[in-house]
């Protein structure tokens, strides 16, 4: 009840939030660049075999 | 052709863009990052976890501006029929809701220390997670139409459905933007106001970056994304005129 | 393109009609939408005594007294309109101190005390550095008034 946060726990949370950011927003980067690169090279496979 | 000569032009554009976005975009929000973290001081009374506030606000600012850039493509799909605009609006929900997702739980980790509860039902919080439940509804809406029995709506569209149902999703935006006026709230009012910012000079600056850092990731995923529906397009496309040549 | 005009027309009128709806609702909600009461709204009447409700207010300047026991404290909830005594017995988080804001849930007592069950602080909006910047982490920084 100091009105203050003090003490070592709270970077904790402060290392929780931003490695949760990371992690998501890094998981989604990989799969849209994944699914990217799949989906064009099948259409690129595909164009290719046009006579 | 209509339908082809426009994700053509917009391919040329987009495919030399989206390098470039992830790169500057991961720069920024790396380096806000690092300053957040380490070069600037704790809060006089927050401490430490007030630098959850440069991964919070650029989630906040991005679930909510992407709700409103998925209405502009439903308005757009709904009115001028442009071919894009469906695309673009699927492309937008699954980053919008990553930031909405990430906005609420980095809010949770704020609010423990600092109210001393993770959560609690007031305005802002409320409106929120009605935003997180909107993308939900949007994505199981629009994978819907994909799946039917026609394959993916021709050229990515929306249904009508789907883009008055976005259109209709953002009457919420400006009620969380208003929630903690209207309201008397737990969460505190805004910071950041035409007026100016009552986060110190000193605190602000690593926001900027992670802003700009956030906004230009979220731009590379909508690229991505966008491109990867316009090559399913192609790839059916082809395929349904090889089925076609084959039945003749 | 006089289809495209009509959609545009329609889209526009639909538009107006479901934000005019959101706002009529929201300000429908206007009182139980809101988290908390504030003391100004307690003196006018608008609770009754035993009934579980949220309170929530500033923490007076020089109001925060702790019982002999250690574990409840008293203290005065303000508005700058209205005042209410608050009594609670129990941990408060570390940002709960005078003259910052905090919510309070739990009932109204005959006699006009707020008895608290749980007590959260609310963080303004102002972010600032600490004040003495070469002082150690742990010691108070903040600004006594």
């Amino acid at each position: 009840m100091t009105g203050v946060i003090s003490g070592g726990g709270q970077w904790a949370y402060v290392a929780a939030a931003y490695i949760l950011t990371a992690l998501l927003t890094g998981g989604v980067l990989w799969t849209s660049w994944r699914a990217m690169a799949k989906a064009e090279k099948r259409s690129d496979a595909l164009r290719k075999d046009r006579k | 052709m209509h339908a082809y000569a426009n994700p053509t032009r917009f391919l040329a554009i987009a495919k030399p863009l989206t390098p470039w976005l992830l790169g500057v975009g991961l720069l920024f929000v790396l380096g806000g990052a690092f300053a957040g973290l380490t070069m600037v001081p704790g809060e006089a009374k927050q401490g430490e976890t007030a630098r959850i506030l440069y991964v919070h606000v650029p989630s906040a600012w991005l679930g909510m501006g992407g709700w409103t850039s998925l209405a502009v493509a439903g308005l757009v799909q709904l009115v001028w029929r442009h071919p894009l605009s469906g695309i673009a609006a699927r492309a937008i929900a699954v980053p919008g809701m990553l930031f909405t997702a990430l906005c609420l739980a980095t809010g949770s980790i704020w609010g423990k220390p600092t109210w001393g509860t993770w959560w609690e039902w007031d305005g802002r919080m409320t409106s929120m997670l009605v935003l997180l439940f909107l993308y939900a509804g949007f994505i199981a809406l629009t994978n819907g139409d994909a799946n039917g029995a026609g394959g993916q709506r021709q050229g990515g569209s929306l249904s009508r459905g789907a883009a008055v149902y976005a259109l209709v999703g953002a009457v919420n935006i400006p009620i969380i933007n208003r929630s903690v006026v209207w309201w008397n709230s737990l969460h505190q009012g805004p910071s950041i106001t035409l007026g100016g910012s009552s986060i110190d000079r000193t605190l602000l600056w690593p926001l900027g970056l992670t802003l700009v850092g956030f906004s230009l990731l979220f731009g590379a995923i909508v690229l991505m994304r966008m491109r990867r529906i316009i090559a399913d397009n192609r790839v059916a496309a082809r395929l349904r005129r090889l089925a076609d040549d084959e039945g003749h | 393109m006089k289809a495209k005009h009509q959609r545009l027309i329609l889209a526009a009128v639909a538009l107006c009609g479901v934000a005019g709806a959101g706002v009529l609702a929201a300000s429908a909600l206007r009182d139980e939408a809101a988290y908390f009461r504030t003391p100004a709204e307690v003196v006018a009447g608008k609770t009754t005594v035993g009934e579980p409700m949220r309170l929530g207010g500033m923490v007076a300047a020089g109001s925060i007294k702790r019982q002999a026991d250690g574990l409840t404290i008293d203290f005065v909830a303000t508005d700058g309109k209205a005042s209410i005594p608050v009594q609670f017995k129990g941990i408060v988080p570390d940002l709960f101190a005078e003259n910052s804001g905090m919510v309070a849930d739990g009932r109204m007592r005959a006699d006009g005390v707020f008895v608290a069950d749980r007590i959260l602080a609310k963080h303004d909006e102002r972010y600032m550095p600490p004040q003495m910047g070469d002082m150690p982490k742990n010691m108070k920084v903040a600004p006594k008034v």
